[in-house]
């Protein structure tokens, strides 16, 4: 099942002295459970992308479609046939949904609704899907981004020192007002599973860089969302701590069943951890190259490092890269 | 003493050693300064080599102040002098740091005012004493008007600096979250500009105070810095030395109240 799709998506920055194209006519698609790599040089436009996938910027022109979107655009339009994404439904939207159906609708749900409505008509207005979206964006310039499922890893791991660990799991239940019970308790689970537990009193600056970063990638994991989104997560460790953390990253993304999709401008990385490999061409990105590592029945990043493959992959896209 | 002492190696503890008889060095040479002036401006006055009627010097300053807090009269206006420092220091504080949310919160207001807070950052605030006199008297109100004028528009610059300053990456990390912008204020930008608040309470210690004299300079009949201007008008040195000196000590404590706060604060919120 398709839970991302970028469509001919393009971003053009613009700023006083000139305009930046960013990403240009980028397609791809992602499967539920892949774990997807996208390399390019570095400010080709990859955190870029990430930001366009969040929704905390629009595209200049394109339609990007995640698997909640699509759950809305059917749920107005039922008999359209686009119910093969429906099965994507968490039921979170859709009681959204109906709350902004009865009278009492906060900002927040009308800002959904006009969400959803602008994609349904960007799915449907063919040629003039690129003044939808743009009149949209311009509508909704500050408005809220709401929670979609998605969950962002940062370059560098972003960690607040003035909380806990155990809080800073905790801020993205806070943001999104689900501090349950239930969830807390999946919060503490993932503690205790990946061993931050003794640490969860402790703050950020007493830990080592590998830990910070295990806590971000738990924070994350704990509002539960469909698709990880990892940018660069390993650049700032040094190369030691950086194999380490990318086993225990890919172990835990793993064992969690999510969906991922990680930028990065390290092959080797892209290899070891992805099942999908989609090259970029230098600024305005575009795909250059989607390449199948075929490496599922190797199971840590680090063996597939050693794995007599890898060179022979590694080759091939530094060859892509840069050729 | 630190609960790790027992472990430290015994280079290490003679490293803490040396930094604390440093440190005590430190503090007997300041006051030994302290010491040798009021020693050598004492002899001058007595030897004549200053004239003590214009210089006044520590024992007549000393007598002074015995005299002046035996009738209470130095402490009812030194009371008068803090109490309107510390509501200038409050009021300021508070009003300043409410618009740097608002210019914060909205970046067409913040646009829109800057060049007003840079001219009133400029403008030297006694200019504005005459005009402040007519509208609010000559009273308290007066005196706590000028003292706020002093600490707000300073206020709202560095708290406002701190807020723009905030880590752009950690504001994204909460806007994918979904967070709003009360959000993004409450569980970000308020609590990392923490450190920022503190520093701005330290400099408003001084700038109330500032405002609250020169207030009292203006129009007033009682506080400090009338009993400056008074002392200085019936050429008694001694009672305006006397008043510097309480002056002196009361900044002094207060800062050093703000210096704890702020210790206090960096443990609670886990800044090194
Ligand atoms: N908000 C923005 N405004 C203007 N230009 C931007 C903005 N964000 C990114 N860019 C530009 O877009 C290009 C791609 O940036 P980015 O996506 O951060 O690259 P990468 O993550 O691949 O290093 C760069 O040239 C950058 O300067
Ligand atoms: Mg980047």
């Amino acid at each position: 099942m398709v839970i991302l799709k970028f469509d001919k998506v393009s971003k053009i920055f613009y700023s006083k002295t000139q305009q930046t194209t960013a990403i240009a006519d980028l397609s791809f698609e992602i499967n539920e459970g892949e774990f997807v790599a996208i390399i390019g040089p570095s400010g080709c436009g990859k955190t870029t992308i990430l930001s366009l996938v969040c929704g905390l910027i629009e595209p200049t022109s394109g339609v990007i479609v995640r698997a909640s979107d699509s759950e809305l655009q059917t749920r107005q339009n039922t008999d359209n046939g686009k119910t093969g994404l429906l099965s994507a439904l968490k039921g979170k939207l859709s009681k959204k949904k109906s709350v902004s159906d009865n009278a009492d609708n906060s900002a927040a749900e009308r800002g959904i609704q006009t969400d959803a409505e602008s994609n349904a008509a960007v799915l449907q207005g063919g040629n003039t899907q690129t003044e939808v979206k743009r009149g949209s964006a311009m509508r909704l310039g500050q408005k809220r981004a709401e929670f979609n499922g998605i969950g962002y890893m940062l370059q560098r791991d972003q960690l607040f020192e003035w909380r806990t660990i155990e809080q800073n799991v905790r801020l993205g239940l806070e943001i999104q007002k689900k501090v349950t019970h239930e969830n807390l308790k999946a919060a503490n689970d993932l503690l205790k599973k990946y061993g931050l537990w003794e640490f969860r009193k402790h703050h950020p600056q007493e830990l080592s860089g590998g830990m910070r970063q295990r806590a971000a990638l738990i924070r994350t994991l704990a509002t539960n969302p469909d698709l990880l989104l990892l940018d660069e997560p390993f650049s700032a460790l040094d190369f030691q701590t950086r194999l380490e953390v990318c086993d225990d990253v890919y172990s835990i993304i793993k064992r969690e069943k999510k969906t991922a999709l990680l930028v990065t401008h390290d092959i080797s990385e892209a290899i070891s951890l992805a099942d999908k490999v989609i090259v970029l061409t230098k600024r305005p990105a575009t795909v250059k190259a989607i390449h199948e590592t075929h490496m599922e029945n190797i199971d840590t990043p680090l063996k597939r490092r050693q794995s007599p493959e890898f060179s022979a992959q590694f080759e091939l896209l530094h060859e892509y890269l840069h050729g | 003493m630190n609960k790790n002492a027992k472990n430290f190696t015994r280079e290490h503890l003679l490293y803490l050693k040396k930094a604390r008889t440093r440190n005590i060095l430190v503090h007997v040479t300041q006051v030994g300064i302290l010491v040798l002036l009021l020693a050598i401006w004492e002899l001058a006055a007595h030897l004549g080599w200053i004239d003590a009627f214009i210089m006044s010097c520590p024992s007549k300053i000393w007598n002074t102040l015995l005299e002046l807090s035996a009738g209470g009269t130095l402490w009812y206006h030194a009371g008068v002098s803090t109490l309107e420092t510390l509501a200038g220091f409050v009021i300021g504080t508070t009003m300043g740091y409410v618009a740097a949310v608002i210019l914060w919160w909205n970046n067409f207001l913040k646009d829109v005012f800057e060049p007003y807070v840079v001219v009133l950052n400029s403008l030297p605030k006694i200019a504005l004493g005459p005009i402040i006199i007519i509208w609010v008297g000559t009273g308290k109100a007066a005196i706590i008007t000028m003292a706020v004028l002093i600490s707000v528009v300073i206020t709202t610059i560095t708290v406002l600096n701190g807020f723009m300053e905030t880590d752009k990456d950690k504001a994204v990390l909460l806007r994918s979250m979904g967070a709003n912008r009360m959000q993004i204020f409450t569980k970000l930008v308020a609590p990392s500009n923490v450190p920022t608040l503190m520093a701005t309470l330290k400099i408003n210690v001084g700038m109330s105070w500032i405002g609250s004299i020169m207030g009292e300079y203006l129009a007033s009949k009682e506080g400090l810095g009338y009993l400056l201007v008074y002392g200085s008008q019936v050429f008694r040195l001694d009672v305006v030395m006397t008043c510097t000196i309480v002056l002196c000590a009361l900044a002094g404590i207060m800062y050093a109240l703000v210096t704890m706060l702020e210790k206090i604060v960096a443990r609670a919120f886990h800044f090194e």
